[in-house]
C-alpha cells in the first residue's frame, strides 16, 4: 500500500515556493471581500424548517477558520482548522455551508478555493442528506456564484454516472417534508431535479406528494415509462436518434393535460428538449400554464421550434 | 542555302543521302518516279527568291517537320493544285520553282533521318532543356523555344490541418510542411464528408489548399487520383463553387486575373476510407509540379482540460494537456480540445456528442481520451459513456487513454483520486504526485492495467518529478513526451 501522505517538512526545499505561493493566493482571497453569510435565507419565510440566517458571529468563525486552514503550513495546523470548521458546521451546517461557498465563490478565475471547499467537506464527511438540505436553500441564495456552486454540488451529490441514474433520494425527504405540512415545496430545487432529471424527478413527485390511490399513480408511471423506453431505444439504436412511437407523443399530451402542475412540469421539460414528440398546440397549451415553472420550462421548446 | 538556322545546310544533308541509291527510292515511291517524268514537261511559274525567315523546301506543309505528310502538299503543288505554304516548299534544289527536278532531292530528304525542331522542355523537377518534342518527357514548349527564366511553369500546393468550426481555433492555421505533404500518416489528413455528417459549426471539414503559381502565362490544372476527392472555391460548398473534374483532371484553375495564388478547399466525399493524391500541373501536359496526399482520418483525439482551463490560442504552456493535443494535431491528427465541464458525470455533453458523430457518420473507428486532474474523472466518464452505448453508436475502439493527476468529475468539488481505469480502453497511461497541503492535497493515484506498469507512474519518485504539486504535473516535459510517443505508435491518425 502506496502512503498518501508524506510530512511536508520532507519536501521543504523545492515546495517552499510553490506553497507559499498557494498560500498567498488563498490567503488574500479570504482576507478580502465580503465575509457575511449568503446564508440559507430563503424569499418565503414559511419555508422548510431548519435553515435560518447565519448569525454574524457565525458567519465571521467560519471565515475565519477557513483562512486558518488555507495558511496552514503543516499537518498539525490543518487538522487543527479542520477541528474548527468540524465544529463549526455541527452546530450549524446550513449556516456553515453557506460560508463555505461563499468563500469558494470569491473568485471564478481560481479553482484553489473551490478544491479547498470540497476538501474540507471531504474531511468532515458529512452525511449526503444532510448537506443536501444545507444546500438546498442555496439555490435561492442572492449571489449567483453562491446559487451556480449550490447547484454544482448538488449535482454531484446526486451520483449520477454514465451507468447509473441520479440518486434523488435525498431531494424526497425534503419535497415530501413540505408537502406533508402543507408548504409548496422550493421552486429552484423543482427546477434542479427536473433539468437533472425529468423523468426521476416526476416518479420522485408523485411518491412524495403522498399520492396513494393506485389509479392515480398508474398513468403517472405509465407515462414515465413509455418516454423513457423511447429514449432508450434511441440511445441504444433501436430506434433512430429522432425516431417518434405514437405511444409516446400519446402519454406527453396526457401529462400535459394532468391536474397535477409537476406532472405538466414533465411533459414541459420533455417538450424541451423533444419538440418531436408534441406539436405547436401543446406547447401553447402550456406556454399559458397557470403554474410558472411550468411556462418557464416550455419556453426553451418554443424557441427551438 | 540556310533553310534553318539550326540545321546543318541541308543542301549538304540532301547531296549526302544522293550517295544512297536511287533505285530503291524508285521504287519505294514509283509514283513519285512517274510525277518526276510528268512534272518535269509542265512548266511551273516561276517564283521569287524567298524572303523573311529560313525556309525548309522539304516541309511542304510547313509544320516543322520531315515526313510523309509532306508528300500530298508537294505533290499538290507541283501540279499546280495548290500554293506552297511557304516561299521554299518544294523547291529543293533552290533552282526558284518546284519542279520536277526536286523530286529525287524531295524524296531523299524524306528518307534522311529527319530533324525535327527543338525547344524548351521543362521538367517536373523545374529543369529545363532544349530538346525535340519526341525527346521531351516533361512539357515541351514548342519549336525555337528557349530555357530563358520563367519559361516553365513552376507550382506548388500547400494543405493545412483540419478546422474546427468557421476557423482553426482553438489551434492556430497550420500548415502541413513539404517533407510530410505525401505522408500517408503525417501528412493532410481530412475527415470523411459523407451526408448524414452533422456539423454543429457550419461545414468544416475541407481542407483548405493554396495554390500558387510562379507565372500567370501558364494554366495549371489539378489531378486526382481518386474521384473521393472533391474540390471546391468555397469552404462550405457554395453552390456553384465547385471545381469540376473531368476524367479525373481539371479544366485550368480559375485564377484571378494576373494571380499567383488561390485558395481551394478539398473535400473526401464518400464514406469510405483511403488514401488520394492531387497534383498540379501545367494544362498543357500531365507534367506533376507538386502533389500532396490526403488521408481520411481514422481516428478522434479529445483532450480534456483540468478545471478552469479552456483551450486558448496561442496555446496556454501550463494547461499540458492541451500543449500535447497542440502537438497531435501538428502531427497530423484529427485533435478536438474541450473544457472538462463538457462532459457531465453521466459522460454526455458537447465532447460525447462530438465522438458519436464522428464514429456514426464520418467512419471513425478509433477513439483516444486523455485529461489532466477533472479532466482526467471526464475521460473516465466518457469512456463509459461510449460504452456503454456502443449498440446505439457503431464499431469502434478506444484505443488510448490517459490521465494525469486524475480526479473524479462529479463536480467542481469532487477532490476523490480518479483511480478507476477507463472501461475498454486499449492502452491507459497514467501519471500522478502525491497532494499536499500546497495542492489542498488533490492528487490522482494508481490505476489497475496503467502504463508505466502495473499502475502508472508517482511521478515524485523520479528526480524529475520529486517535490512536483498537483498543479504542475501536467506541465511536466516527460510526461507529456510520454503520452504523446506512446499515443502515436498505437493511434492511426
Amino acid at each position: 500500500m502506496i502512503e498518501l501522505f508524506q510530512h511536508p517538512l520532507a519536501r521543504a526545499g523545492a515546495r517552499a515556493a510553490g506553497i507559499g505561493a498557494a498560500l498567498a493566493i488563498l490567503g488574500a482571497v479570504l482576507t478580502g471581500g465580503n465575509a457575511a453569510g449568503a446564508g440559507g435565507g430563503r424569499q418565503d419565510d414559511s419555508q422548510q424548517a431548519g435553515s435560518r440566517a447565519p448569525a454574524d458571529a457565525g458567519a465571521g468563525a467560519a471565515a475565519s477558520a477557513l483562512s486558518d486552514l488555507a495558511t496552514a503550513q503543516d499537518d498539525a495546523a490543518f487538522d487543527a482548522g479542520m477541528r474548527r470548521l468540524r465544529g463549526l458546521a455541527r452546530d450549524d451546517l446550513a449556516a456553515f455551508t453557506g460560508q463555505l461557498l461563499t468563500f469558494a465563490a470569491r473568485d471564478a478565475r481560481d479553482p484553489r478555493p473551490r478544491a479547498l471547499a470540497g476538501r474540507v467537506l471531504h474531511r468532515l464527511d458529512v452525511s449526503k442528506h444532510a448537506l443536501t438540505a444545507a444546500l438546498v436553500p442555496l439555490l435561492d441564495d442572492p449571489n449567483p456564484d453562491v446559487r451556480s456552486l449550490a447547484r454544482d454540488l448538488l449535482a454531484g451529490l446526486e451520483d449520477r454516472s454514465p451507468a447509473r441514474p441520479p440518486d434523488f433520494s435525498a431531494y424526497h425527504a425534503l419535497v415530501e417534508a413540505d408537502f406533508r405540512a402543507g408548504r409548496e415545496p422550493r421552486a429552484s430545487l423543482f427546477r434542479l431535479m427536473y433539468e437533472s432529471d425529468a423523468g426521476l424527478a416526476l416518479l420522485t413527485l408523485a411518491r412524495a406528494s403522498q399520492l396513494r390511490r393506485p389509479e392515480e399513480l398508474k398513468p403517472i408511471l405509465w407515462a414515465e415509462h413509455v418516454v423513457a423506453d423511447l429514449l432508450w431505444k434511441r440511445r441504444f439504436g433501436f430506434l433512430p436518434p429522432k425516431g417518434v412511437e405514437p405511444a409516446a407523443v400519446e402519454q406527453v399530451a396526457r401529462m400535459a393535460r394532468h391536474d397535477r402542475w409537476w406532472a405538466r412540469l414533465y411533459a414541459a421539460h420533455v417538450l424541451a428538449r423533444h419538440p418531436e414528440l408534441g406539436d405547436a398546440a401543446l406547447v401553447a397549451q402550456l406556454a399559458a400554464d397557470g403554474h410558472a415553472l411550468v411556462r418557464e420550462a416550455i419556453r426553451s421548446a418554443a424557441t427551438a421550434e | 542555302m540556310d533553310l534553318h538556322p539550326e540545321w546543318p545546310n541541308a543542301r549538304a544533308a540532301c547531296d549526302a543521302h544522293q550517295r544512297r541509291r536511287p533505285t530503291t527510292v524508285r521504287s519505294r515511291f514509283p509514283l513519285l518516279a512517274l510525277l518526276g517524268l510528268t512534272v518535269a514537261l509542265t512548266p511551273t511559274p516561276s517564283r521569287a527568291a524567298p524572303e523573311g525567315p529560313p525556309c525548309d523546301p522539304c516541309d511542304a506543309n510547313c509544320d516543322a517537320a520531315r515526313d510523309l505528310l509532306d508528300l500530298p502538299p508537294f505533290v499538290a503543288v507541283l501540279l499546280g493544285d495548290a500554293a506552297p505554304c511557304a516561299p521554299c516548299a518544294g523547291d529543293v534544289d533552290g533552282d526558284g520553282q518546284p519542279t520536277g527536278l526536286d523530286i529525287q532531292l524531295f524524296v531523299e530528304c524524306l528518307v534522311a533521318s529527319p530533324r525535327p525542331p527543338v525547344g524548351a522542355c521543362c521538367a517536373a523537377d523545374g529543369g529545363c532543356t532544349v530538346t525535340t518534342s519526341a525527346e521531351c518527357a516533361g512539357l515541351w514548349l514548342g519549336p525555337g523555344t528557349t530555357c530563358a527564366a520563367g519559361a516553365c511553369p513552376a507550382g506548388n500546393l500547400t494543405a493545412y490541418r483540419p478546422r474546427h468550426g468557421a476557423g482553426y481555433f482553438p489551434f492556430t492555421k497550420t500548415a502541413v510542411s513539404e517533407a510530410d505533404e505525401m505522408s500517408g500518416t503525417t501528412g493532410p489528413g481530412i475527415r470523411v464528408n459523407a451526408p448524414g455528417d452533422a456539423d454543429p459549426q457550419g461545414e468544416d471539414d475541407l481542407i483548405e489548399l493554396l495554390v500558387e503559381r510562379s507565372a500567370a502565362a501558364h494554366d495549371l490544372a489539378l489531378r486526382r487520383t481518386n474521384g473521393a476527392l472533391r474540390v471546391w472555391t468555397t469552404p462550405n460548398k457554395s453552390p456553384g463553387t465547385e471545381v469540376p473534374f473531368v476524367s479525373d483532371r481539371t479544366d485550368a484553375l480559375p485564377f484571378p486575373p494576373g494571380g499567383a495564388t488561390m485558395t481551394f478547399w478539398v473535400e473526401w466525399a464518400v464514406a469510405a476510407h483511403g488514401t488520394a493524391d492531387l497534383a498540379l500541373e501545367p494544362l498543357a501536359a500531365p507534367l506533376a509540379l507538386d502533389t500532396v496526399r490526403f488521408h481520411t482520418f481514422r481516428s478522434i483525439v479529445m483532450a480534456l482540460g483540468g478545471e478552469n482551463q479552456s483551450p486558448t490560442v496561442p496555446v496556454d504552456l501550463n494547461h499540458g494537456t492541451f500543449v500535447v493535443g497542440t502537438a497531435l494535431y501538428q502531427r497530423g491528427y484529427d485533435v478536438h480540445m474541450h473544457d472538462e465541464d463538457d462532459v457531465s458525470a453521466a459522460g454526455t455533453g458537447a465532447a460525447y456528442n462530438c465522438v458519436v458523430d464522428a464514429i456514426a457518420n464520418r467512419g471513425v473507428d478509433e477513439v483516444c481520451i486523455f485529461g489532466y486532474s477533472h479532466g482526467g474523472g471526464s475521460t473516465h466518464d466518457l469512456a463509459e459513456r461510449l460504452d456503454i452505448d456502443r449498440p446505439g453508436i457503431g464499431v469502434f475502439e478506444i484505443v488510448v487513454t490517459s490521465y494525469v493527476d486524475g480526479i473524479e468529475n462529479d463536480s467542481d468539488f469532487d477532490v476523490t483520486a480518479e483511480t478507476r481505469r477507463p472501461p475498454s480502453t486499449g492502452y491507459h497511461a497514467n501519471h500522478y504526485q502525491r497532494g499536499s497541503i500546497a495542492d489542498v492535497f488533490l492528487d490522482g493515484g494508481p490505476v489497475p492495467d496503467s502504463d508505466p506498469p502495473p499502475t502508472g507512474l508517482d511521478v515524485e519518485t523520479t528526480p524529475w518529478g520529486a517535490g512536483v504539486t498537483h498543479y504542475e504535473v501536467d506541465d511536466l516535459v516527460q510526461v507529456r513526451a510520454f503520452i504523446e510517443d506512446n499515443f502515436v505508435i498505437r493511434l492511426t491518425p
